[in-house]
């Protein structure tokens, strides 16, 4: 799914969160997006899947401007925070749902499901516990999951690697470089974690005070002049 | 030291509670003078109560007519301390990994549950109508004694609810089955009238009044500090078990609502919507309230019964609507709140506004006839006659009521958190949630009472109502597209 940001402005009274020109994101590419606290990251993933209104501009999904129409749905899979997670359901009811609302049929929930399990290691996740139950990293495993399970042409996910355990953070790496070089899906993800973003995603954008520091595509240096531009910054 | 500390802790907890950071100012202001008219109100009635009844009958011996049916008011009260007490674990547990002994915790938390206003409220009455009827008539030993008796009674009540709620974490059903063959047998007392409550009651508390008074409240003391020893004792193993109860209850076997959900998206909205009501504390006891509603609205009916004026015309209104639209009132004034912990989900996923909007119509719709249901029985029994009324007040409820209260809830904003008690609990209510029972009552009242075709035209609206049910749901959809960015800014509690 080809992204486009067209001139895109979010202001909070007279402080501009978030200014963005023009960004394209093409169909199949993955978009690492870094920066500090407060940069605008968030912000800015909130804006592509319309869950705040920008104060100008537009995000376009395959040409289409998501607060204008709800089409993109059905092909977005994504997870930001606990607020997409319905705690008092139990893994597999939350499963279901969400994926009920993609269509899918149970045997092909069923079947996901059980392709997705060992990302959950020996967890004993079938039961009848509820998520609010579940620790602080299974709880991110299950948005993720549920992103990852409705087969999306766009992906979006924010901070997806921040407290998962070390073969978490791996199989998760793994798992996003899989789909990115197996399938045409658009990763968007944002991460304070520069080695892990710089090994999934083949372009970086450092975002700093809400407008694009640097827009870069990765390679074998990428990871050194990114810790070296955060180290400039601290200083 | 410690002792002072922990007060200090417990009023900033009070000042700083998120239920009241939730509130608009207006709310607040309403919400004092709310709290300043029930306490007023409970005063006055307590100090005015042995004038309305000597009025009646001026032979009447106040006191003993009051201690006769105190056992009743007592029984009533634990009811609803029982489904809205909260036991004090969850305040103790910031406390358990600093070096203070877990005794002094339990002991001081035991003590600070005595100032619960279901404690507060009763005193608020009990002690205007002491000094007005005891203290000025009897000897200071009686008249003492006396009120040490109640202020024990209050005290033994509220530990005993805190042991029933500590101990039917673990051992629900012989609790529930104790409880439910207690207030059987005091129903039955009342429906058969054996009198047999009111004969213990006055027992009790004209003892305490005779020659043998002091001893039997000073046994009655005796008996709170020994219940408040065993609660000290039971919260200090319970420690752990409110945390559980919460985040340890697990899903059960629901095959109605899985069929539910396999009706397509507007099932599986409602199924979602019923398990968010069952399995939340907060909804929970919404639920349970709506019920409680039912024969508060009955008292109501009677009083029409017995009137019949135009006046007494709005109990009977006001009970309609307590009867049939309590869960309309109640849980669907906060709905799109009760989401707004997962809202953002809703909206980055394909879940259409108009199947979530048919999935809580229908969810409020339901609840109309089914609460009217429970009346039936006693409707055909004490008030036939009012039976085709009652059936008009319904459709008009079933049409508009949850039509109008959707609208209402489209007006949320404010972030709800649906695991803590509903009791007191105003977090994410506004003034509109009040104002919202104006635009339900008011119809009806002029309908009724100022035109001659009143039940007709009801009943003719309230069914048109009803079958304009879709384009009320798309127009509220349409209304939620355009509101959905500032819900979910403020459901996620940023501007």
């Amino acid at each position: 799914m080809h992204l486009r940001v067209q001139n895109l402005q979010k202001r909070y009274g007279l402080a501009t969160v978030l200014n963005l020109p023009e960004l394209d994101i093409d169909s199949g590419a993955s978009f690492g997006l870094v920066g500090n606290n407060g940069a605008g990251k968030t912000t800015f993933l909130r804006l592509v899947l319309d869950l705040i209104r920008p104060s100008k501009g537009q995000v376009l999904l395959n040409g289409q401007d998501v607060s204008q129409d709800d089409a993109w749905k059905t092909c977005t899979g994504s997870y930001l925070d606990s607020n997409f997670l319905i705690d008092y359901l139990t893994p597999v009811e939350y499963i279901h749902f969400v994926g009920s609302l993609y269509g899918m049929s149970p045997v092909q929930i069923e079947e996901k499901w059980d392709h997705y399990r060992p990302f959950f290691g020996d967890q004993p996740l079938d039961g009848s516990e509820y998520i609010r139950n579940l620790s602080e990293g299974n709880k991110k495993k299950m948005g993720i999951v549920a992103a990852l399970m409705v087969e999306p042409q766009l992906l979006v996910l924010d901070e997806p690697f921040a407290n998962l355990d070390p073969t978490s953070q791996i199989r998760l790496k793994d798992m996003l470089k899989t789909l990115d070089q197996t399938t045409d899906t658009t990763l968007v993800i944002s991460s304070h974690d520069l080695n892990h973003i710089t090994e999934v995603c083949r372009r970086i954008a450092v975002i700093e005070r809400g407008i694009i520091a640097r827009d870069i595509s990765t390679a074998p240096d990428t990871l050194r002049e990114l810790e070296h531009y955060f180290a400039v910054e601290k200083t | 030291m410690l002792y002072r500390n922990l007060l200090r802790h417990q009023w900033k907890e009070f000042i700083r509670n998120p239920s009241w950071r939730g509130i608009s100012v207006a709310y607040a202001i309403f919400l004092v003078l709310l709290a300043l008219y029930f306490l007023l109100t409970f005063a006055l009635a307590g100090a005015f109560i042995g004038h309305l009844i000597t009025s009646q009958d001026p032979t009447a011996d106040v006191v003993r007519l009051v201690n006769h049916h105190l056992l009743n008011a007592f029984f009533f009260l634990f009811l609803a301390r029982v489904l809205f007490q909260n036991t004090p674990q969850l305040k103790i547990s910031p406390y358990l990994h600093l070096p203070i002994s877990r005794p002094a915790l339990t002991r001081f938390f035991s003590f600070a549950a005595l100032f619960h206003l279901h404690n507060l409220l009763p005193l608020a009455f009990f002690i205007p109508f002491w000094i007005v009827n005891l203290a000025l008539d009897y000897p200071a030993s009686t008249s003492l004694s006396w009120l040490a008796g109640i202020v024990a009674v209050l005290g033994l009540s509220n530990y005993l609810v805190i042991c029933i709620n500590l101990v039917s974490v673990r051992r629900a059903l012989p609790v529930w089955i104790l409880g439910g063959g207690a207030s059987g047998l005091i129903a039955l007392d009342y429906w058969r009238q054996w009198g047999y409550t009111n004969a213990l009651s006055s027992a009790v508390f004209d003892s305490l009044l005779g020659p043998g008074g002091p001893v039997l409240a000073l046994a009655l003391l005796a008996a709170t500090c020994l219940l408040f020893g065993l609660t000290c004792r039971l919260l200090k193993d319970h420690l752990h078990d409110e945390a559980q109860s919460e985040k340890g209850s697990t899903a059960r076997s629901q095959s109605l609502l899985d069929r539910l959900a396999g009706l397509g998206p507007v099932g599986r909205l409602m199924a979602l919507e019923i398990k968010l009501a069952i399995r939340n504390k907060r909804p929970r006891q919404i639920l349970w309230s709506s019920l409680m509603f039912v024969p508060l609205g009955l008292i109501n009916i009677m009083l029409y019964t017995h009137g019949s004026s135009d006046s007494s015309f709005l109990y009977y209104l006001w009970g309609s609507f307590l009867t049939t639209s309590g869960f309309v009132i109640n849980y669907g004034q906060l709905m799109f709140g009760w989401e707004s912990l997962y809202f953002d989900g809703h909206l980055a996923r394909p879940v259409h506004f108009r199947h979530l909007l048919w999935a809580k119509l229908l969810l409020l719709q339901v609840s109309c006839p089914v609460l009217a249901l429970l009346c039936l029985p006693f409707l055909l029994v004490f008030a036939s006659e009012l039976l085709v009324t009652y059936s008009v007040l319904l459709l008009y409820n079933l049409g508009f009521s949850p039509a109008c209260m959707l609208f209402f809830a489209t007006m949320n904003r404010k972030r709800l958190y649906i695991s803590p008690s509903s009791f007191f609990n105003q977090q994410g209510t506004s003034l509109h949630h009040l104002l919202a029972i104006i635009p339900l009552l008011a119809p009806p009242a002029i309908v009724m009472l100022a035109t001659d075709y009143g039940p007709l035209s009801l009943a003719v609206g309230g069914l048109l109502c009803w079958a304009l049910s879709s384009v009320w749901v798309r127009l509220l959809a349409h209304r939620l597209q355009k509101c959905k960015y500032r819900m979910a800014a403020g459901f996620r509690g940023s501007t």
